[in-house]
């Protein structure tokens, strides 16, 4: 069966102890890095390479997040975190968080990169501000 | 009425990680929500480990 992303749970906190739920203010969650490094060699006298394993990279959370201008929205929380260069911490549970579902959360991290809101006259499209979060992992649990 | 961890939790009362192996109190879900984290294999009553580890 096909699961969807339609009732994802946001959530995002700055100290890790207390959350908003941003799920309303948000679009899209994407995901980039986090690969692991392997190392090879071949030696003499051998057809294959040996192969190492090495640690992974850190992991980069890209929240699409819409535009408002709510003291304590998703919009500020980030944009506070990105000037201050304080941490950041993002869950998510892709099912919408309830008990028995999956939950996705991160070590606390950093906004690296923060769009400011911007947009064209003729557009019909909700302002959209991207956000770019880097923490070294993403842990997963189920949500009891 | 306690359980113990399979797998990672998150105990969404207490706001807190449940390591796998550790007890946590599960007494906000009701028992429909229990009996699918068991079969799901999250949870384990604490007691029933307790027993077979005497034997």
């Amino acid at each position: 069966m096909a699961l969807f992303f339609t009732k994802c749970k946001v959530e995002v906190s700055t100290n890790g102890t207390t959350w908003t739920d941003v799920s309303s203010s948000t679009a899209a969650v994407e995901m980039d890095g986090g690969e692991r490094d392997v190392g090879s060699v071949t030696p003499f006298g051998q057809d294959y390479p040996s192969v190492g394993v090495g640690p992974r990279k850190e992991v980069k959370v890209k929240l699409k997040v819409i535009y408002d201008e709510g003291t304590s929205g998703a919009f500020e929380t980030l944009r506070a975190a990105y000037e201050n260069g304080t941490n950041v911490y993002v869950r998510w549970s892709p099912l919408g968080g309830t008990s028995g579902k999956f939950q996705y959360a991160t070590d606390p991290g950093y906004v690296v990169s923060f769009s400011y809101p911007s947009g064209e006259s003729e557009s019909a499209n909700p302002i959209l501000v991207e956000v770019e979060v880097v923490t070294p992992k993403v842990t997963k649990s189920v949500v009891a | 009425m306690k359980f113990r961890a399979k797998v990672l939790l998150f105990n969404s009362k207490t706001g807190k990680y449940v390591q796998p192996g550790e007890e946590t109190d599960l007494s906000h879900l009701d028992e429909q929500t229990i009996d699918m984290l068991v079969k799901g294999g999250a949870i384990e009553p604490a007691t029933e480990k307790k027993e077979k580890e005497v034997k």
